[in-house]
């Protein structure tokens, strides 16, 4: 594992229509390689700093540095964002906004129509990439005709195929059953062992516990990192966690699990080891 | 409301896309300088939206219901220009996918509700609202008439689109199109339209404006502030129109029957007065292929714009049944080995 | 019988409209003879199909024109079921709207009814006319939209140098029809689950403006969330499409040969004015 920085923000704040705060003042680094998740409740501001790392939102005040470049003005910029997008991938919550196009096929290869490559390549990364993710039979359906796992892969689908460094991931297990759900955790394992950056936004203590190199804990009321750590430091934390609204006392955590979610395997799937 | 396929005839099916066309290129030129890169989504949203309102079955006073339209709602909330495309890209999802409405009569049905009903009650709305603040009750008062005043309005240029089919395009007394003259079209039209689905269309704009100022304010503020018609635009909206009688007088003509082939040049100087110096000099030789290789088996009255489909309508069979033979030959030729197509 | 209130009624129009897009979108991938060809060839012959419909003017050539139709549409795999429902409905409803002409358009009397009234013989041609023709347009259309999926459909109308934009305007409306469907469809459920008592007239426009609120804000919100999806993806506001790949052998067969017939109907029709 590398140290390179990827992303370098300090003093980042943001909040919609110069009244409601979503993030206060905020300094974080991310570093190359890492899997870092953004645990907090709903409304501490993750899926706003997801959209700021991205180049979507412009921060009210404060820096943003990825790749050692100044790209703060990128939502205004589209040029600089253009430069970003190629380089980082996000994954919607709602994967109905991420799936757009008429079919699959059309979704997956919009990315790299959008940079531009030649049309043999798109459709060589688009079959590589729906192949990978075992969805190849999925291609020429329309979105409405998915489940919701399948539409979950079929956006993870959308960032793969452009091959990004680091991916961005808000709630990725929400609204998965248990099987979706493990088959997702499992390949954004695998993503990360072959050194993709994954900035995780979640909840969730287990999926923490599963992917987890590295944990920052945002507050529900300060907007911003209140804890930072390893998780087996953070998940094994009590105080914070229930201070962080992320256990309830009387519902809560009895330390991380240990991966015990069962393997899942098939024909496609053997493909990514190669 | 929408009309559907086979009752109208094809020159006015075709004249009304000739009318569309225009303000569907300006309306989506004006929408994506206003909205730059959130043009695509923007405009696809509120189509589905309104695709979702038509199929909302309206309360009605009186205990029935009724569809609304709702492209003066649109054109209050979202500006003239945005309606205009989003209700046409709801009415050709109809037409395309759920069959509502025909398909050659998509250019009619948008331009009478996607065009006339949308400005039309815009017009409406701007002028009984005047200058009254945002939040009066004044503006929501005149969004109800506005949409009622804008239904009625699409309801009459059905009813006289439709009443004029048989006056127009009959045969020995049949009437080849939609049979109902004015006098029965236009009040079969707009009576219901007065009474039942006028007041759901009222009801729907009216509440709807209610409901986006109470939830999204800013939205208000920012497009029924824009000056819709600036003055330079005012020459442009000239421009069109002008461009639009152009382009339907020509239709208009094949349409009542006399068609442009049929002017001789000394007809043309009965009708007009005077004889284009060019179309005098061109007329022999456009006559000419006509003439040459006439078609016997035509009735001896048809016209030389009959004549001159008869040709290219011949031409078709001739280019298919020459592939056909091709094809033929050479799936006969070809030696038989398994090709992956 | 309980007259149905317009919840029900909505609630039957949307779960219409949402089997008729799936039934269609599974006539679409079958393996039947349209589904086989280009659909650039389809729009170009049944789009002039549709054109020849409206045109013709006597009534043996329009019952020919329906006839290739059908046929059509049954060597495609659509069910005969299907078929009798598309050709019954509109026309039937055409029917009873031009019944009446049967009596209004003067000429020759046919049959003589009570209270004076008659049908004339250039009624009765009119009314035949008018559903012959609205039949043969309306198959025409069904055997170009049942057997495309939407999203050929649209790569089709690139082909023909329609607006990108324009396109991929009505590529995301339709895509977006369903989501908001499915939510207006659980807004009337959870209403009617909530429904104890008849409810009143003003109540119940109460809650459609609330609905048709629910509606907007979900638009509004989804537009702006689309346009971040796609500018996270590389979008910078000039759209892009794959090129359509060219047309194979049978494609140009099937172009050729079908304008024929159809031009073949229209100048047998012209003849015989």
């Amino acid at each position: 594992m590398n140290d390179t920085t990827v992303f370098e923000l300090s003093g980042v704040s943001y909040s919609y229509h110069n009244r409601i705060v979503a993030l206060r003042d905020v300094d974080l680094t991310i570093r190359a390689g890492e899997a870092l998740v953004i645990l907090g409740p709903n409304g501490s501001g993750k899926s706003t700093l997801l959209k700021i790392l991205d180049g979507l939102y412009r921060p009210t005040s404060g820096r943003l540095v990825a790749f050692g470049h100044d790209i703060t003005a990128a939502a205004d910029d589209p040029e600089l964002g253009y430069w970003l997008h190629q380089r980082v991938g996000l994954v919607f919550q709602e994967p109905d906004v991420q799936l757009f196009s008429p079919t699959v096929f059309d979704d997956v290869a919009f990315g790299p129509l959008q940079l531009g490559w030649p049309s043999e390549r798109i459709r060589q990364a688009v079959a590589t990439t729906l192949d990978e993710l075992g969805i190849t039979h999925l291609a020429d359906r329309a979105p409405f005709e998915l489940s919701g796992g399948e539409k979950k892969r079929v956006a993870l689908a959308t960032v793969l195929v452009m091959d990004p460094e680091v991916i961005l991931l808000d709630e990725p297990t929400a609204n998965l059953d248990p099987r979706s759900r493990a088959q997702l955790i499992e390949l954004l394992t695998e993503l990360h062992r072959r050194g993709r950056t994954l900035v995780i936004a979640t909840h969730e203590l287990d999926l923490a516990a599963a992917l987890a190199s590295r944990i920052v804990v945002f507050g529900e009321r300060e907007h911003r990192p209140i804890a930072e750590g390893p998780p087996d430091r953070i998940l094994t934390d009590q105080k914070l966690l229930i201070a962080a609204n992320l256990v309830h006392e009387h519902l809560h955590w009895h330390g991380p699990i240990v991966h015990s979610h069962l393997h899942w395997h098939d024909a496609e799937h053997q493909h990514e080891h190669s | 409301m929408h009309i559907p396929d086979g009752y109208i005839s094809p020159a006015t099916a075709l004249a009304y896309y000739g009318a569309t066309l225009p303000f569907w290129y300006v309306s989506t030129q004006r929408l994506r300088s206003q909205l730059a890169g959130r043009t695509v989504p923007a405009l696809a949203l509120f189509s589905a939206f309104l695709f979702v309102v038509m199929m909302f079955n309206v309360p009605v006073p009186g205990g029935t219901t009724a569809h609304v339209v709702g492209s003066v709602l649109a054109a209050i909330v979202l500006g003239p220009w945005a309606a205009v495309v989003a209700t046409s890209v709801a009415l050709i999802v109809q037409a395309l996918f759920f069959g509502d409405g025909g398909i050659l009569a998509i250019g009619a049905n948008c331009f009478i509700l996607a065009v006339a009903m949308p400005l039309v009650g815009y017009g409406v709305f701007r002028l009984i609202a005047g200058r009254s603040p945002l939040e009066s009750r004044r503006r929501l008062l005149a969004a109800g008439l506005a949409g009622y005043v804008g239904i009625n309005v699409a309801a009459l240029l059905v009813g006289l689109t439709l009443g004029i089919q048989p006056l127009l395009w009959s045969e020995n007394g049949r009437a080849l199109y939609s049979p109902y003259g004015l006098d029965v079209a236009v009040p079969a039209m707009l009576i219901p339209h007065l009474t039942i689905a006028g007041a759901a269309e009222a009801i729907v704009t009216l509440t709807g404006l209610a409901l986006v100022r109470r939830l999204s304010p800013e939205l208000l503020g920012t497009t029924t502030s824009l000056p819709v018609v600036a003055p330079s635009s005012r020459r442009g909206l000239l421009i069109l129109l002008a461009a639009i009688i152009v382009l339907l007088t020509p239709l208009g003509l094949v349409a009542s029957g006399t068609a442009w082939g049929e002017w001789s040049a000394q007809e043309l100087e009965q009708r007009v007065g005077y004889v284009p110096s060019g179309l005098a000099r061109w007329e022999g030789w456009w006559q000419a292929p006509l003439s040459g290789y006439a078609l016997s088996w035509l009735p001896a009255d048809a016209s030389a714009v009959q004549q001159a489909l008869a040709y290219i309508l011949s031409a078709i069979v001739g280019i298919g049944l020459v592939s056909a033979v091709i094809f033929a030959l050479r799936l006969l030729v070809r030696p038989r080995t398994p090709t992956h197509s | 019988m309980p007259r149905r209130n317009f919840v029900e009624k909505t609630l039957l129009d949307l779960a219409g409209a949402i089997e008729h897009s799936v039934y269609a979108e599974e006539l679409a991938r079958r393996s039947g003879l349209l589904q086989r060809i280009d659909p650039r060839v389809k729009v170009v012959v049944l789009g002039f199909a549709i054109l020849v419909a409206a045109s013709l003017r006597s009534w043996p050539t329009q019952v020919a024109l329906l006839t290739l139709l059908v046929a059509l549409l049954v060597a495609s795999r659509i069910p005969p079921g299907a078929i009798a429902r598309l050709l019954f409905g509109l026309p039937l409803f055409t029917l009873v709207v031009a019944a009446p002409a049967l009596i209004l358009v003067p000429g020759p009397e046919l049959l003589r009814l009570p209270f004076g009234l008659s049908v004339t013989t250039t009624g009765a041609w009119s009314v035949l006319t008018l559903l012959l023709r609205v039949t043969a347009s309306l198959a025409a259309a069904s055997a170009l939209v049942l057997t495309t999926r939407w999203a050929d459909l649209l790569a089709a109308l690139r082909a023909f140098r329609v607006p990108l934009v324009f396109v991929l305007v009505l590529a995301m409306a339709y895509r977006y029809v369903f989501v908001l469907l499915e939510l207006l469809q659980d807004l009337l459920l959870a209403r009617r689950s909530r429904l104890l008592r008849r409810d009143e007239n003003t109540e119940q426009r109460r809650w459609l403006s609330s609905a048709l609120g629910v509606l907007f804000q979900r638009s509004l919100r989804t537009s702006e969330q689309v346009y971040l999806a796609m500018a996270a993806r590389g979008y910078r506001g000039e759209p892009r499409t794959l090129r359509n790949p060219s047309l194979a052998e049978t494609d140009w067969l099937a172009l050729s040969l079908g304008s024929a017939a159809f031009a073949a109907l229209w100048l047998v029709d012209l003849a015989r004015l």
